[in-house]
């Protein structure tokens, strides 16, 4: 055998040969996520309760919808963990066509569930500012826990891509967080989901985008930080 | 079984053993990935003098990811995934400094002087190059700063010059030639006159 030149090798890396234990494949990391996402879920259910429209969807409509939409939620988480893997980093096309998918997907169920019972939000006197306000903050409040795990999980692997990455986490925590509050929320009415649920999973993918740049910089052993 | 699968499962045990903390596994991966990640940096860098640098610097992102390793893929894509991110951090920061000395330029007083020139050899050799670069023409000398100085990649100085990549990496190329020569001469002009 010959002698490998070691000339130019860091000192540091030769000191500090400890065995180190490789992490799981990204589904199985993202399981997690799932039992985090399903506590809120269940949550949200028995603090809120069903929406009194539960028999005029039926269950197809809402219960089915959720789990796709939380399922595609967990598609992007797994997606988000599999981009922190060098080598294994989805292309920016791939990422973005990812994200279209979930836009399209929540357009779908918006739809399919207008048109099987259309609601609108109260016509009273600030009952569109309080729905807009819960319909925005709760999500938004049971995402953000959903997105740290994320971003904790992803931050143990080596994201190159911190943005895409953030982008992926966010939407898909964003997704997970709609699909449970859709069960409670009784409004189908397009206007008030787009504006109201969707912009709380257009928050938590900014949310994700965000935290993913801070944290490529500031957590030990992150890509960004070998300066 | 090929030579390239047979090779290939050799640097996935040697992986495995170095995420195991085999100081042996280690030596021979390193002994056969340089080559590889050798070229792949010199096929992005496309200048020597930074690979060597560039090469240190995977190798220790290497180190700091070896627990992201995946024995069920193949080491090599990898191990260049790391090296490009490297080589995309150094081209950041390369870019990154060059703003700032856009934004400080550096007069002669803050100019570093070489440990083995003497400052009089040093502003000696500062306004030969100076002379070199003033006699290339303008597009030339900008694409030559930008690459060589300023570390920008081709298709960075491509968007900025408005200039299609092969002319441009044609007229880096020939600057960077003409200047040479100019400095040989300048250097042989010296050696005569003493």
């Amino acid at each position: 055998m010959t002698t490998p030149d070691f000339a130019g090798l860091d000192p540091r890396i030769l000191d500090d040969l400890r065995p180190v234990r490789p992490l799981a494949r990204p589904w199985k990391r993202s399981l997690a996520v799932t039992a985090l996402g399903l506590l809120a879920a269940l949550t949200v259910t028995a603090r809120f309760g069903v929406r009194p429209d539960a028999v005029a969807l039926g269950p197809a409509m809402l219960w089915g919808l959720s789990v796709v939409q939380a399922a595609y939620g967990l598609v992007l988480i797994v997606a988000a963990l599999r981009t922190a893997i060098p080598g294994r980093a989805f292309a920016a096309r791939t990422g973005g066509a990812l994200l279209a998918i979930g836009l399209l997907i929540v357009l779908a169920i918006t739809y399919l569930t207008w048109l099987t019972h259309p609601s609108h939000v109260p016509a009273t006197s600030g009952a569109a500012a309080a729905y807009f306000r819960i319909c925005l903050r709760t999500p938004v409040l049971v995402g953000l826990p959903l997105l740290t795990l994320t971003l904790f999980l992803v931050f143990r692997a080596y994201p190159t891509r911190p943005g895409l990455t953030g982008a992926l986490a966010g939407f898909g925590a964003g997704l997970l967080a709609d699909g449970s509050w859709r069960t409670y929320c009784e409004v189908t009415d397009p206007a008030h989901v787009l504006t109201t649920h969707f912009a709380s999973v257009a928050l938590l993918t900014l949310a994700g985008i965000v935290l993913a740049q801070v944290f490529s910089r500031v957590v030990p052993g992150a890509p960004a930080r070998r300066r | 079984m090929t030579y390239r699968d047979q090779a290939d499962e050799a640097l996935r045990a040697r992986m495995v053993g170095y995420q195991a903390g085999e100081r042996d596994a280690f030596e021979r991966l390193h002994e056969e990935l340089a080559p590889i990640l050798h070229r792949h940096l010199l096929r992005l860098a496309r200048d020597p003098s930074r690979v060597d640098d560039l090469l240190q610097e995977t190798f220790l992102q290497i180190h700091r990811a070896r627990h992201t390793y995946d024995p069920a893929f193949p080491v090599p894509p990898w191990a260049c995934a790391i090296a490009r991110h490297v080589f995309l951090m150094d081209c950041r920061y390369r870019h990154r400094r060059a703003d700032l000395a856009h934004q400080e330029p550096l007069d002669d007083a803050t100019l570093p002087v070489a440990a083995t020139a003497s400052h009089e050899e040093a502003l000696i050799a500062k306004s030969q190059v100076q002379h070199a670069l003033s006699r290339l023409s303008e597009s030339t000398r900008q694409s030559v700063l930008m690459h060589h100085l300023h570390g920008l990649t081709f298709r960075e100085i491509s968007r900025r010059l408005h200039i299609r990549g092969p002319a441009l990496r044609a007229r880096a190329s020939r600057g960077m030639a003409r200047l040479r020569e100019a400095l040989e001469d300048n250097e042989s002009h010296r050696d005569d006159n003493p």
